[in-house]
């Protein structure tokens, strides 16, 4: 309480010791402390598109935004144009106009309570001041409060010349100095924004060395300082982001370099848009290097994988190397992680007639893996339609470890069937085929009789081949002949140069959900207790989303050492004006 | 005939439903006693996104899902008769998942309750006979001529037509061989004729080349079947102890309605019998009619997923009683090993009620919960807690009503 009143009257009566004003950009005005920074640069080119903008056009094509549109008191171009003549400018230009030369938002958390900041700076400083003094006159208008009551609330400040400043409430307080808008929840706050240049956050150490180098082309950037941010709400906060670097199963499933992300400090995200694209990349800062070379790969290039096709769902390529995991448990994981990696290896020996996996199977295994999803013809066609994904591993020696996987896959089939025998389930039936000269081992389940429902379990039709030195082990036997045949004849794309990545095709992607759109919204109704009508829209909302996405891709990289690199990338269908 | 009030309407909607709102009750006292009677009889709508998403359900083949479907069809009230007499009849004929292992079949059976269990019972006996759900819940596949399994016989006199005392063991031995070869093949009912026994039989008295269709029309011929079923009925939705000359009235009324179960419902719904103080607040809640009954009473809208959940853990894991003789129920819902899950159950969906928005003052609150009334002691309890007039007061009021003694009765 002390300080949020003493301190402007100190600064009040030692206007001498502020800087004169200087021309900065907002996010230079965020305070130090800020947790959470997002700079937005290129907010002013989005908005000039107004209500014709294809992300706005998108957006209002979700059924959900459609539905509230539609029952709204008045369409978007009725509110556009109402808001329009409150500001006596058309909305989108001002607004544009208002955010042209940038935006920024700061939030510090302190005691559990957020602090929000506001930056921004527009084009004009005339029309700015002219929007500024129309909204207030506007507000006393429309609140019915006495003429000038709120205009006339704003005070030069004394210590900054040429700077305005209100405060009105308890919740709002803001600065006006030339094309420089800046607000917070007090006086206080204002006054540590305009005194920021220097000392804000943008000046802390972390900040200069780390954020800096970022792509100054990006629309927008969110900055969180995760060490910050625990310290303010404590440990609990970051628990779990914390624990993950201990987790064998995160290593094995999501990657080492994903499972560094427990360690990280900070993290900064960097948003690239146009019309039809975007692009999301993820830093991390902080986090613990990689002292074993091996769980890295380096440069050596992801193998090709098959050629896509149409029906493609999904493709990626995983870097785990399972010998180097198993070679380091010691020194990667705790004593409470050790039992499980045991366990694994008697299990998988178990499958791999007695072979020692350490020994026998790991080293000889590439540390690439390929994931491929596709839609595949299934006869009977379950009432649950599923897509097949299949595995691609790289053996180092085949003539040795193809034979043993390709009998290791017998053995986990039987193995099914001996605990399915327990449950007086319907077993599989293990074939050979032969397919354009390439032996497959598969399985399936008996056919259901005409007429009854096909469960889920008619997904399955389980095979494994072997091309040269590729394994290809995969849920349903015609997506394994595909991508079998394609490895043959040679039909692969070009080696790839990351750690993991993964491609989605979009259309693919929404005929699957729209396959199964309405056991996904009775998993919403029951799981989460929405209405059903609710858990339509959500669906629906989903549905339309990957309807929009043209493709979708995730890649892991490796922007620098003690960084975790993660890009998103989205390309959208084109937007056709309807 | 008993004045039509609201703590009648609350246990009528209770009763023959699972439970309603404010609103719903102050409609059955606007619309009357046999007009909200008959709509309650008559609706059998529920919203169709349920029925639309169940064959994905289904071919999941996980049984806990299908729980939670059925508890959502429950919470969504459209045909709250429909779902009330097949879970009767889910416990009446009680068969487990446990065993069958086959959702579909699960689901098969108990939609057979819903399409046939407010019908002719004849007609309904004669269907779970055939039930590939039942006849593998009690080994049809195994019963073969020459090693007659006695199994499905002995349950239909004890537990689904007769009740212990009106047969013995020798007419459960010559009724097993009856039912030899009936058995289950892809889903289906088979009858295999090689594994039938087709001599002689006496049973019940009568003697004749029984097959299994016949040793069923001699359990419902037998003069303690109507009254086996009346019996039913009235610890269903009456009294946990009907006297006999209740029984005895109410077989009568099921023979003169020709066995038809809503017809005879109906009429049971609108006696006096059914608003007689004996009969208010007589049965102690199962859990799936209390916590789907407290839900619907406070509007609440929780996962039904959880609510399954919490109703396994309170002893009612729908779709795997506990034995062929179902759900016991009455006081032995409550005991060591359950209360501290209701409890606990009862309190989170309190909080969850309070987290959605609901709020009420200690009249509303009681008058939703309790409408047959509250005692002092708890009323002046939940006042003292919602004067504090903050949300945790409000779901700690919920919850202190939720759990009193009286909230466990229906």
């Amino acid at each position: 309480m002390l300080h949020a009143t003493a301190i402007p009257l100190l600064l009040f009566c030692n206007a001498s010791f502020f800087p004169p004003p200087q021309d900065h950009s907002p996010i230079e005005h965020l305070p130090g402390g800020c947790q959470i920074v997002i700079d937005a640069p290129g907010l002013g080119a989005l908005l000039e598109g107004g209500l014709d903008q294809p992300w706005i056009q998108r957006l209002r094509s979700f059924p959900g935004v459609a539905a509230a549109l539609e029952n709204a008191n008045m369409s978007p171009e009725a509110a556009v144009g109402l808001a329009s003549a409150f500001l006596g400018r058309p909305l989108f230009p001002a607004l544009a106009e208002l955010c042209e030369d940038g935006l920024a938002l700061g939030l510090r958390v302190e005691g559990g309570e957020p602090q929000p900041y506001l930056a921004l700076r527009s084009a004009d400083a005339d029309e700015l001041e002219w929007l500024v003094e129309h909204l207030l006159t506007q507000t006393e208008r429309a609140q019915d409060l006495p003429r000038g009551s709120l205009l006339d609330a704003g005070r030069s400040h004394p210590g900054y010349p040429g700077t305005r400043v209100w405060k009105l409430g308890e919740e709002l307080a803001f600065a006006l100095r030339g094309p420089l808008l800046l607000a917070s929840k007090t006086r206080f706050d204002v006054d540590a924004m305009l005194n920021a240049p220097g000392s804000g956050v943008i000046n802390g150490e972390s900040w200069k060395r780390e954020v800096r180098a970022f792509d100054e082309r990006s629309d927008a950037r969110l900055w969180v300082d995760v060490e910050g941010l625990e310290a303010a709400l404590g440990p609990d906060s970051t628990a779990d982001l914390r624990r993950l670097g201990n987790d064998p199963g995160v290593h094995f499933v999501l990657g080492s370099e994903i499972a560094r992300l427990s360690g990280m400090k900070r993290a900064c995200f960097e948003l690239f848009a146009d019309r039809d694209t975007a692009r999301l990349q993820f830093h991390s800062f902080g986090g613990a290097q990689i002292q074993i070379p091996a769980l890295h790969p380096g440069d050596l290039p992801a193998p090709p994988l098959p050629t896509a096709r149409d029906t493609e769902l999904l493709r990626g390529h995983l870097y785990r190397n399972f010998d180097a995991l198993f070679e380091h448990r010691q020194d990667l994981f705790g004593v409470e992680a050790q039992p499980k990696f045991a366990e694994a290896a008697a299990n998988l020996s178990l499958f791999l007639g007695g072979a020692d996996v350490e020994e026998d199977i790991f080293p000889h295994l590439s540390p690439w893996f390929g994931l491929i999803a596709r839609e595949v013809e299934m006869r009977p066609k379950p009432d649950l339609l599923l897509p097949a994904v299949c595995l691609v591993a790289y053996l180092d020696e085949p003539e040795i470890l193809g034979p043993r996987l390709v009998a290791g896959f017998q053995t986990a089939i039987g193995f099914v069937n001996i605990d399915a025998a327990q449950e007086r389930e319907p077993s599989m039936v293990l074939s050979l085929e032969q397919h354009q000269g390439i032996p497959i081992s598969l399985a399936r389940y008996l056919a259901p009789p005409e007429g009854e429902g096909v469960d889920a379990r008619f997904n399955l039709v389980p095979a494994c081949a072997l091309v040269g030195d590729t394994f290809v082990l995969g849920t349903h036997v015609s997506l394994v002949r595909e991508v079998a045949a394609q490895l043959q004849a040679g039909d692969v794309g070009p080696a790839q140069q990351a750690i993991d990545r993964l491609e989605v095709d979009g259309a693919a992607l929404h005929r699957t959900f729209a396959a199964n759109v309405d056991g996904l919204v009775l998993n919403a109704v029951l799981s989460e207790g929405k209405a059903p009508a609710v858990a339509r829209r959500k669906v629906d909302a989903l549905l339309t989303l990957t309807k929009l996405i043209e493709r979708a891709e995730a890649t892991l990289t490796d922007p620098a050492a003690g960084r975790v690199g993660l890009e998103l990338s989205l390309e959208l269908l084109p937007w056709k004006k309807k | 005939m008993p004045e039509w009030l609201a703590a009648g309407a609350a246990h009528s909607l209770r009763r023959i439903g699972f439970g309603a709102s404010q609103q719903e009750i102050e409609g059955a006292l606007q619309a009357g006693r046999e007009t909200t009677i008959d709509e309650l009889l008559a609706r059998n709508a529920c919203d169709p996104i349920l029925d639309r998403g169940l064959p994905s359900l289904l071919a999941a083949g996980k049984v806990q899902s299908l729980a939670a479907w059925w508890i959502a069809r429950i919470l969504d009230g459209g045909a709250p008769f429909v779902e009330r007499i097949a879970l009767m009849w889910h416990n009446h004929f009680a068969t487990s998942f446990a065993k069958v292992d086959d959702a579909r079949l699960m689901h098969d059976q108990v939609q057979l309750f819903r399409d046939h269990g407010r019908g002719d019972f004849r007609k309904l006996l004669r269907r779970v006979a055939k039930d590939p759900a039942m006849l593998l819940w009690l080994d049809g596949n195994e019963n073969r001529l020459g090693n007659p399994n006695e199994n499905f016989a002995r349950e239909l006199f004890e537990l689904f037509a007769l009740g212990l005392g009106a047969y013995d063991e020798k007419d459960v031995q010559e009724a097993a061989r009856a039912f030899t070869g009936w058995g289950v093949d892809r889903r289906r009912f088979a009858f295999r004729e090689r594994y039938h026994d087709a001599g002689e039989k006496q049973v019940l008295g009568s003697r004749g080349n029984f097959d299994g269709n016949g040793v069923l029309e001699i359990a419902l011929a037998h003069p303690e079947c109507p009254r086996w079923i009346a019996r039913r009925l009235l610890v269903e939705f009456v009294h946990p102890r009907p006297r006999a000359t209740e029984i005895d009235a109410w077989a009568k009324v099921l023979l003169e309605e020709d066995w038809n179960i809503e017809l005879t419902c109906r009429r049971l719904f609108l006696s006096d019998l059914f608003l007689s103080p004996r009969a208010r607040l007589s049965r102690i809640s199962g859990p799936v009619e209390l916590i789907a009954g407290a839900a619907r009473s406070m509007g609440a809208r929780p996962a039904p997923a959880a609510l399954a959940r919490a109703s396994a853990d309170m002893g009612q894991n729908l779709y795997q009683p506990p034995s062929v003789q179902g759900w016991t129920g009455g006081r032995d819902w409550i005991h060591a090993g359950t209360w501290l899950a209701r409890h606990n159950s009862l309190v989170h969906l309190a909080y969850s009620a309070v987290d959605q928005g609901l709020g009420w003052n200690a009249d509303t609150l009681l008058s939703v919960l309790l409408p047959g009334g509250a005692p002092a002691p708890l009323r002046q309890a939940v006042e003292f807690e919602l004067r504090k007039r903050s949300r945790s007061a409000i779901a700690d009021a919920t919850a202190l009503v939720l759990t009193s003694p009286e909230a466990q009765l229906a």
